[in-house]
């Protein structure tokens, strides 16, 4: 009986190991790849659940054109930094999770599609003039925006950005 | 009958006992076996789980946190051990077993084989044949589950490899089917060793039975 017991116990260990497994996601390949060419002005737009903790790996490498850099980062604080062109430009993005938040929700819209199955989100918008408008106008203290956190910066020139993301929902 | 004959029947009786007394062991060690594969399973998914938290708190990249179901390396040596050490318990138990404690009984010729005979507890003797058939069956059902297991994680690893090398995908069913049936040919001989075993104990057990009937009516006179 007590090994019974045992075993019952370790497979509920063990259900409960694989929901937990569960939680654990990438960004959406769907919207973005490893390697992105950017050109012009480019947005990168990470987004993620309330209750989720998401760290995203960017990868900066300008081409090289005439030995000068002609790629700018700039972020919504109003930091630009020139990319060196002898560099792979290379930083993390941390999102960290704002507790439990109970309730299904889900967003889809310019730059960001999150959902319960996927509560973390990266994408690459060319036209970030668009985005910009739509991030003023939107009022982040009504459900469901206030359920997501969302980071952006701009991307000015040619760029390869090799982006790697992945997160937990807990 | 002479008594040189009788103790060779007797001898050969006793010896069938044991392997019943060595398989109701492994009946009894089959949970055990159970809980150490199930364990094991508890075990890989708990690294796994230290695996993603690494990587995504800290960015250590190990594996890539959402392929959940990809087995990485560490994850196969894990259930390899698991396999290897229920294995090695079983047997250790089976082992266990005290064989042959009979034979000092025997060398004292007749008398030590009515001694032996009417110390035998018929009844838990009929219900340790039946319970050492039950573990038998159960216990090649489980080890079959358990390659299956290590099969599957182990075919995973190796189509990742040609996935990479030769751009070949497996599906999802693929990775079930194929290694259920690989372990069901290189298990054949083991099925049929079981099948033959079981139907030999169905048989002793009712050789055993007529024999005690018949042992229960005569009447022995010194």
């Amino acid at each position: 009986m007590k090994k019974l017991l045992l075993l019952l116990a370790l497979v509920v260990i063990v259900a409960s190991e694989i929901a937990v497994l569960s939680s654990f996601h990438t960004i959406n390949t769907n919207n973005i790849s490893t390697n992105n060419w950017t050109s012009g002005s480019t947005v990168v737009v990470i987004s993620k659940a309330d209750y989720a903790y998401l760290r995203v790996e960017i990868e900066i490498i300008p081409p090289v054109l005439m030995g000068q850099s002609q790629t700018v980062l700039i972020f919504p604080n109003g930091t630009q930094i020139e990319i060196p062109t002898v560099e792979h430009y290379t930083f993390s993005v941390i999102l960290p999770s704002n507790g439990f938040s109970p309730g299904s929700f889900g967003i889809q819209s310019e730059g960001i599609n999150i959902s319960d199955n996927h509560p973390i989100d990266v994408e690459l918008l060319s036209n970030s003039t668009v985005f910009q408008s739509l991030y003023s106008r939107i009022d982040w203290t009504v459900p469901p925006y206030s359920r997501i956190s969302v980071y952006w910066f701009l991307v000015q020139g040619n760029a390869l950005v090799n982006i790697q993301g992945y997160g937990v929902g807990l | 009958m002479t008594e040189e004959n009788l103790i060779g029947k007797m001898t050969e009786f006793m010896t069938a006992l044991d392997q019943v007394k060595k398989y109701r062991e492994l009946a009894n060690a089959m949970a055990d076996f159970a809980i150490i594969i199930v364990a094991s399973v508890a075990a890989f998914a708990a690294l796994n789980i230290i695996v993603n938290l690494l990587d995504v708190f800290y960015g250590y990249g190990f594996i890539d946190p959402g392929s959940t179901g990809v087995l990485p390396f560490y994850g196969f040596v894990v259930l390899f051990i698991g396999v290897l050490i229920g294995i090695y318990w079983v047997q250790r138990k089976m082992n266990s077993a005290k064989m042959k404690q009979w034979e000092s009984t025997l060398n004292e010729g007749t008398p030590g084989v009515l001694k032996l005979l009417q110390e035998i507890q018929w009844e838990k003797t009929f219900s340790d044949i039946r319970f050492a058939k039950l573990g038998f069956v159960l216990y090649g059902a489980v080890k079959i589950m358990a390659y299956w297991i290590f099969a599957f994680f182990l075919f995973g690893v190796l189509s990742g490899i040609i996935g990479n090398i030769l751009h070949l995908n497996f599906d999802a069913i693929s990775s079930i089917v194929i290694p259920l049936v690989l372990v069901l040919v290189l298990s054949m001989k083991d099925l049929r060793y079981r099948y033959e075993q079981v139907g030999r104990l169905d048989s002793f057990l009712w050789e055993l039975r007529w024999f005690d009937s018949e042992f229960r009516r005569t009447d022995f006179k010194a």
